[in-house]
């Protein structure tokens, strides 16, 4: 789209002075068309840049440039590539530290810090690392220093705060402690945007990505209630154009879902291609345990590659409810004999299970609230409550 | 300066003789570091072994001459292991305190030195052992059952005295340890070197077992199990994947379950035995957790005002082999106890959630499995 280096600079220039930061994201950003221009490739560009950008926008395309030449030499140094755009984060801080009170210049900060992650990413992937992890954690470090600058801008007003850039990096930084495995770093940065006086005025595309990866978080702290609550707004909110984003979030909204007592519709898990949930769904509705172990060890890959296996194992325990609940429909009595609940597990295929055992499973019930009882040791029976011994799911506090 | 540059060292003793005779000036040599004991009139140059010394702000870069080789840090690790921890001229705790601060001093040279990692599996898996050895054995084991009095006496007692020692610290020492082990282990099976080596299988179960039911060992524990899988391995993960769900008691059985599988492989395979049996003591940790867990479970689900449990059932299902020691337990969380101590009455509102979990201590029957082991040769992983 440019012939020459010439008609790229002054573009890049003069977008520059009308302080169209769109445009010049788009200019210095990796994804866009100009990367494929042989005439930009070029390993020492910073004389020609500078004669025609002025500072401190000159150092950014001058890094920018030799990135293009890296990603384009043979063979692809990503290495060098990474290092050269960390050179251009670090410009970019300085550029938003310079602009006071002016945050027009926050998509070419979007553009840089979404390319430096990809790039971390990739130097990751191609693996010649010391330390995994290690580079993207160098990014993180890199996309924290913007972070700074961006959260201490309280003088400017509303319209032209920083702070509105907040949610884009820690989305990029989230998805970083994700990949890493470092939920532990989420913690400040999921405060500094809840108690941010901006939160509903961010992107609403941020907003969905942030609710997702909060939503995973919450999972993982076992809140259950609030993962369903983010989780729910990410999928009914993330645009159905992006079907492969809301398979995402549905990996993560069905199991919690199924334990708050929602078993998921087949229609909606074949669209996504999660039909993985149907058949343990299907285990779980029948109270079938055995089954429900055979699933999870038949798509044990799929499971753990998404990071929800021990969750998917917790959902055994609404399996025994079901069971026992069955039980008590049929023999219709309040005073029900644990040995009847033995017949049931050894009926649906659980060999050499135990009576103490089965005293544990129920006592686990009981203490959970999942059924609303006592067990008379003596008698070797479950005595349940007249009125709703086996109380809804969701309304298990 | 270069960051890349690690010191190597060039001792060849298991103490660098610049420490040696600095401390035998400033008489600051150990009770086995003496001979004869408590004399300073002769010199072994072999007793004496590097102290640990935290590296602080303004201290030098450490000598080549001042830090040891491979081989003798080795050396040191072993003859630590086989000749002061049997030397039964001190109590237990005495020695542990002895090797403890000399391992600690392997440890650190393993830092500095920055050893590849197959060297580093050398040296540090010894020090897991040991210090997963001393965790059990220096419990406060002083249980005789009188009366009630006596025993609820007892409970408090129980609390190991912290200046003999202090099981927080070995936890701590161990954690680290087992981490680094397994940054090894990782950073191998990365560069694709070799097979897995050959105790990876052991110490995952360590860990895990170590922190039973926790998330993230759990989780790396279901990464693993494609790669790794042992037997020994997945009755681990299955014992560790039971107590993350709460079926506390499938999980304590496992505990009991291991034995009997060892005895039948016994012949064919004495040292790794040996080795499991080391593990089997690590269960014990979380033991006193179970317990409670249980307690608390049946609290609710055995609540009432007149039914009660027999406390035969309880014992037996808890794995206590002392009716009287399971009734101070429920005694201390405040669990009724009637009719003539052979029932226990469970009550959700009167039990004592706020109190602390009992202190581990020593099991009988894991005391009978550490019988006829000669340590020494399971530290050492022989």
């Amino acid at each position: 789209m440019y012939d020459s280096l010439n008609t790229y600079l002054n573009s890049v220039q003069r977008a520059w002075e009308a302080q169209d930061g769109n445009l010049v994201a788009t200019l210095v950003s990796l994804s866009d068309k100009h990367v494929l221009n042989r005439n930009l490739q070029i390993e020492m560009p910073e004389n020609m840049v500078q004669r025609i950008i002025d500072q401190p926008m000159d150092e950014i395309v001058s890094a920018h440039l030799k990135v293009l030449y890296y990603l384009t030499c043979e063979p692809r140094n990503y290495m060098a590539a990474y290092k050269s755009h960390t050179v251009c984060a670090k410009a970019v801080v300085e550029i938003l530290k310079q602009l006071r009170e002016e945050n027009w210049c926050l998509p070419i900060m979007y553009a840089i810090c979404l390319d430096l992650r990809l790039l971390a990413q990739r130097c990751e992937r191609v693996g010649n690392t010391s330390k995994p992890g290690e580079i993207l954690e160098n990014a993180a470090e890199s996309l924290m220093a913007c972070f700074r600058v961006c959260a201490v801008d309280n003088r400017s007003s509303d319209e032209d705060t920083k702070r509105l850039g907040m949610l884009n990096l820690v989305n990029q930084l989230l998805k970083i402690y994700f990949r890493i495995n470092k939920l532990n770093l989420c913690k400040p940065l999921i405060r500094a945007i809840d108690s941010s006086a901006y939160k509903d005025q961010f992107p609403f595309s941020q907003q969905v990505t942030y609710k997702y990866f909060v939503g995973r978080k919450a999972m993982f702290d076992s809140d259950y209630k609030s993962a369903d609550e983010f989780l729910s707004f990410a999928f009914q909110n993330c645009h159905k154009k992006f079907p492969k984003n809301k398979r995402l979030i549905l990996i993560y909204l069905v199991p919690v879902k199924m334990l708050l007592g929602f078993m998921p519709k087949k229609e909606v898990l074949e669209r996504y291609d999660v039909l993985q949930f149907y058949e343990l769904a299907c285990a779980i509705k029948d109270g079938n345990v055995r089954r429900f172990d055979e699933v999870i060890e038949r798509h044990e890959p799929f499971f753990i590659e998404h990071g929800i296996y021990l969750i998917v194992e917790k959902l055994k325990i609404i399996g025994y409810r079901n069971l026992f609940k069955k039980v008590y429909l049929l023999t219709q009595t309040h005073q029900l004999d644990l040995q009847h609940f033995l017949c049931a597990l050894e009926f649906v295929g659980e060999i050499d299970i135990s009576m103490d055992e089965t005293h544990c499973i129920v006592a686990n019930l009981i203490h959970e609230g999942k059924i609303k009882g006592y067990i008379s040791h003596q008698h070797n029976k479950l005595v349940v409550s007249k009125q709703n011994p086996f109380p809804a799911l969701n309304t298990v506090p | 300066m270069n960051l890349n540059y690690f010191v190597k060292g060039s001792c060849n003793n298991f103490c660098p003789p610049n420490e040696i005779k600095m401390r035998t000036h400033e008489k600051l040599l150990h009770f086995y570091e003496l001979y004869p004991p408590l004399s300073y009139t002769r010199q072994t140059k072999n007793l004496p072994i590097k102290c640990f010394a935290r590296s602080a702000a303004g201290t030098e870069t450490p000598r080549s001459s001042d830090l040891r080789t491979f081989n003798s840090l080795f050396g040191t690790v072993e003859y630590l292991l086989t000749h002061i921890l049997v030397d039964d001229r001190k109590p237990y705790h005495f020695r542990y305190d002895f090797i403890f601060d000399r391992l600690r001093s392997v440890r650190q040279e393993i830092v500095i030195q920055n050893f590849d990692e197959e060297d580093t599996i050398k040296l540090i898996e010894p020090v897991i052992m040991f210090l997963s050895y001393s965790r059990y054995d220096l419990i406060v084991n002083a249980w005789s059952s009188k009366t009630s009095e006596e025993s609820l006496q007892y409970l408090k007692l129980c609390q190991s005295p912290v200046d003999t020692f202090d099981p927080k610290i070995c936890d701590q020492h161990l954690l680290e340890c087992l981490k680094k082990l397994l940054g090894c282990y990782d950073e191998i099976e990365q560069q694709q070197r070799r097979t897995q080596p050959r105790n990876r299988e052991f110490f995952e179960c360590l860990y895990m077992v170590f922190n039973l039911g926790n998330v993230d060992a759990l989780n790396r524990a279901v990464g693993l199990s494609a790669s790794l899988n042992g037997d020994l391995f997945s009755l681990c993960l299955y014992m560790s994947l039971q107590y993350f769900n709460g079926y506390f008691h499938n999980s304590i059985r496992t505990v009991k379950s291991l034995p009997p599988i060892l005895c039948a492989i016994a012949t064919l395979s004495l040292q790794k035995i040996r080795r499991y049996r080391i593990k089997n003591l690590m269960n014990f940790y979380k033991i006193d957790n179970f317990f409670r867990e249980i307690l608390i479970r049946f609290s609710s689900a055995y609540h009432s005002k007149t039914l009660t449990v027999p406390s035969k059932w309880l014992s037996d299902l808890l794995l206590y082999d002392d009716m009287q020691l399971l009734l101070a337990d429920c005694r201390y969380y405040n669990i009724e106890i009637c009719s003539n101590s052979s029932f226990v009455k469970f009550n959700k509102f009167t039990f004592e959630r706020t109190k602390n979990v009992i202190a581990p201590r020593h099991e009988t029957f894991v005391d009978m499995k550490m019988l006829p082991v000669r340590v020494s040769d399971v530290l050492l992983l022989r």
